[in-house]
């Protein structure tokens, strides 16, 4: 009996052993390394050749972002932008108003969404037009960066302020008290403007946000929503006592929501662009730069010539490819940068194609790295390798097919964020990592 | 009929685990990196315990692998079962720095039995050569003042499926042939540590092999004298090589230059000189390796040879039946092996003790030994391996349903 017991533990011992076959801890070891032969090696190059434009997009999308841009900033990089915001607003629901209703005021509210741009501690101003005629979607369904619609020149409210925009919970109040006492009257006299929703849009049509000073030089972003963007018009009911009511007139449609944003860049290195083909600068006329601003639609375009010639080398394979980008040294003093960057791809003519994507399809971010110390390795990293190693897969590389660099969609559509990028040394580069075998 | 059915498959399960472990590493050494890997040298049965010595013995209570002609000694009314494993410990030193492994594995499975009355059989399968290794380094990366982490792993091996057959020619000759079927791979891969890419290089062998033996066995009065003779033509293995290059977005079959792979000649004389209790031998072995080159700058190779010497002595206790023997051995072996790396010669050193202990039942005998050695020299930045070995080797005997095949 006690040997049959042996035999089972001596063969419960052997499966042990043949199922543990990795008993064995060699994974640390490095012993040895003077007897490897390598078969392969990894490879560095840097000096495939970046050619760097700036594109002038016809136009980019700023409806339906939720945010309102208002405000006018210039220097002599990016010339002078100004920004406007259009909106449409719908028929309040009120209850009839009693014969003794006296009107008291009318107040547009605003609120600051966060965002700005340019100097903010200046004094600026902020009028509100009315429309001459109502907003209409692009036979696509949006509104964009060039889009305008006729206002009245002269404003219904205007307000001079010291800006708050680093608080989003603050309100900025216009006062529009001739302008609430019309509104107040037709809705006293129920009048037939505002028996309908469509009659009302018809007669109230829409209104503009502007900045009215020319001299401010700051953008200010507000939220551009129901909930945030209103008329109050005020008014009381005098029985045996005071009673007080308000009709609020809110923002109606966020589709109908949009910023124009103007560009002016006389006097800057960009001045030649809008007449230039396909709107494009190429980095040699604009004194080795290339700039970006979202809100216009202002990108770098980065193509490679050159990387056709590595289909000269034989038996080798792409590991990674690193695109980095450095910006304008100083540029970042006065202007903070984005602290990420998207690239997008696009093609000869200029079409945004999505993001550049990274192997598990997520877009490819390059974060932005400050060297303090010695302000060299200021730059933004981007992995771009599914992107090389896709346009290598033919064993052909077209150089049309290029990468504009920006910010995140969002942002591209609803601020004015800029970047320099330095086109001479420290130059843009791509990092090619490659096996040799 | 419940035992039977057990029988096989207890069987059929242990000659799985041991083709499973055909396939695996046998071997963590740096040195398996060169040639066909790490020879496994005599490692089945009594001989582990005997430094490899065995050519001039035959087969008793366990089979003798040494030399075919020795299944000649087979017990006429037994079939025995031979596994055998290793636990074993490695500790490997330049004269810079000391790393340790620690391995354990199973190494073969034979079977053997007389089919007729003047002829004995065996089968099974047996370890040739293996390789496993994962060194890891640091390359530079041209074009940068960078480096980056590079693995070099190699696993597989050759192994030796043989089915032998001893004659006696007549009394005390025997003549002994293996037919073998020699098959095996060798898998190596270099690669960057973060994933970048891999580069494989597989080759497979197989080819049919013979090897020959001779036992004669002069008997005196007291002391009985046997000489015996090994002798192996060699071989060119059918080669199959293919190699590859895997990145995360690419995998390319590349083309390769053929290798030849190649069993040398061996020749091998062994005397032993035994009584009742007692027995020694030893062997002298060489195998013409210095005809077969690998291509491999580091290294050249040479003819090897194998000085072994054994001794064993039986204790009866005090009955007189066979049941009871316990067998006392030890063993001291000296290879040159056929590694000259970087104009040094790579040879091996161990001394073994063991015991053969009896049980009852089905287990016949239950083999353990105890082995002490070396390997390499520190000289040239090469690595010396300091190993102790535990090996335990089972034989089981009369699984009845070979009787019912055989019979």
């Amino acid at each position: 009996m006690g040997s049959k017991i042996f035999f089972y533990l001596c063969f419960i011992l052997f499966l042990l052993s043949a199922f543990c076959i990795s008993c064995s801890n060699a994974n640390k070891f490095s012993l040895g390394s003077d007897f490897v032969e390598s078969q392969t090696n990894m490879v560095l190059t840097d000096t495939f050749r970046v050619d760097l434009s700036t594109v002038l997009l016809d136009s980019l999308l700023t409806s339906a972002t939720g945010v309102a841009l208002v405000g006018n900033y210039k220097d002599n990089e990016f010339g002078k932008i100004t920004c406007t915001n259009y909106f449409e607003v719908g028929l309040p629901s009120y209850s009839e108003i009693s014969e003794k209703a006296i009107y008291d005021s009318c107040t547009f509210f605003l609120s600051y969404s966060g965002y700005s741009y340019g100097d903010t501690t200046a004094l600026m101003s902020v009028s509100i037009h009315q429309l001459k005629e109502n907003i209409t979607l692009n036979s696509n369904g949006s509104l964009y960066n060039v889009s305008k619609f006729e206002y009245a020149k002269d404003a219904i409210g205007s307000k001079l302020f010291y800006p708050n925009p680093t608080s989003s919970d603050s309100i900025l109040r216009i006062h529009v008290n001739e302008y609430g006492d019309t509104l107040f009257t037709l809705f006293k006299n129920k009048d037939n403007n505002v028996s309908s929703s469509d009659l009302f849009l018809d007669y109230i049509k829409g209104f503009v946000l502007t900045s009215g000073n020319e001299n401010n030089n700051a953008v200010l972003g507000f939220d551009a929503d129901s909930s945030h963007t209103y008329f109050k018009i005020y008014y009381h009911v005098t029985d045996e006592t005071v009673k007080n009511y308000v009709i609020s007139i809110k923002l109606s449609s966020d589709t109908r929501q949009f910023n124009n944003i103007q560009h002016d860049f006389a006097k800057s290195r960009l001045a030649a662009i809008d007449s230039l083909a396909n709107h494009r600068i190429l980095s040699q006329q604009s004194d080795g730069r290339c700039y970006m601003q979202a809100g216009i639609g202002l990108l770098p375009k980065i193509q490679f010539p050159t990387l056709q010639d590595l289909f000269l080398k034989n038996r080798w394979k792409l590991l990674k490819a690193d695109l980095i980008i450095v910006p304008v040294k100083d540029s970042y003093d006065r202007f903070i940068l984005p602290g990420n960057l998207y690239l997008y791809d696009t093609d000869k003519h200029n079409d945004i194609n999505g993001y550049l994507s990274d192997r598990s399809g997520n877009p490819v971010k390059g974060t932005f790295v400050l060297d303090k110390l010695y302000n060299e390795n200021t730059s933004y990293t981007f992995d771009i390798t599914p992107f090389i190693s896709n346009e290598l897969a033919d064993n052909y590389f077209n150089y049309d097919h290029g990468i504009f660099v920006g910010v995140v969609q969002k942002k591209l559509y609803s601020t004015i964020d800029r970047l320099e990028i330095e086109g001479k040394a420290p130059r843009v580069k791509l990092k090619l990592y490659y096996v040799t075998y | 009929m419940f035992n039977k059915l057990k029988n096989n498959v207890l069987l059929l399960i242990i000659v799985f685990c041991t083709i499973e472990t055909a396939h695996s590493q046998l071997t963590s050494s740096p040195y398996s990196i060169f040639g066909m890997g790490t020879q496994a040298g005599n490692c089945a049965g009594t001989s582990s315990a005997l430094g490899g010595t065995g050519i001039a013995f035959l087969s008793g209570t366990t089979l003798n692998t040494v030399n075919p002609a020795s299944y000649g000694g087979l017990d006429s009314l037994q079939t025995l079962f031979d596994i055998g494993l290793f636990a074993k410990y490695t500790s490997y030193r330049t004269k810079s720095s000391n790393q340790a492994l620690f391995d354990a594995n199973l190494k073969y499975f034979t079977m053997s039995f007389r089919s007729v009355p003047r002829v004995g059989t065996s089968f099974g399968i047996v370890p040739y050569s293996s390789v496993g290794y994962k060194i890891n380094t640091t390359s530079n990366i041209e074009g940068s003042n960078s480096e980056f982490n590079k693995t070099f792993e190699g696993d597989g091996g050759v192994n030796k499926v043989y089915l032998g057959n001893s004659y006696e020619l007549s009394n005390n000759l025997f003549l002994g042939v293996n037919a073998s079927f020699l098959f095996g791979s060798i898998n190596r891969t270099e690669a960057s540590s973060d994933g970048l890419y891999s580069y494989k290089d597989k080759n497979t062998f197989s080819n049919f092999y013979l090897d020959y033996g001779l036992n004669y066995k002069i008997k005196g009065n007291k002391w009985d004298y046997s000489i015996g003779i090994i002798y192996g033509n060699g071989k060119t293995l059918r080669t199959n090589s293919e190699s590859s290059i895997t990145t995360a977005s690419s995998f390319e079959e590349l083309k390769t230059q053929k290798k030849e792979f190649r069993i040398p000649r061996n020749l091998g004389v062994g005397l032993a000189v035994s009584e009742k209790s007692f027995r020694a031998g030893i062997d002298y072995e060489r195998e013409y390796w210095s005809e077969i080159n690998f291509n491999q700058s580091l290294m050249r190779t040479r003819n090897s040879t194998r000085y072994s010497l054994g001794l064993e002595y039986a204790s009866f206790g005090n009955s007189r039946s066979n049941n009871n023997i316990i067998f006392y051995r030890f063993g001291a072996e000296y290879s040159e092996s056929y590694l000259i790396i970087d104009q040094n010669p790579i040879s091996y050193r161990s001394i073994s003790f063991g015991t053969g202990l009896p049980v009852g039942g089905r287990l016949n005998v239950i083999n353990i030994s105890f082995e002490i050695g070396q390997n390499g020299t520190k000289n040239d930045g090469l690595i010396k391996e300091n190993f102790y070995k535990l090996n335990i080797d089972i034989s089981l005997k009369d699984l009845w349903f070979m009787k019912r095949l055989f019979l």
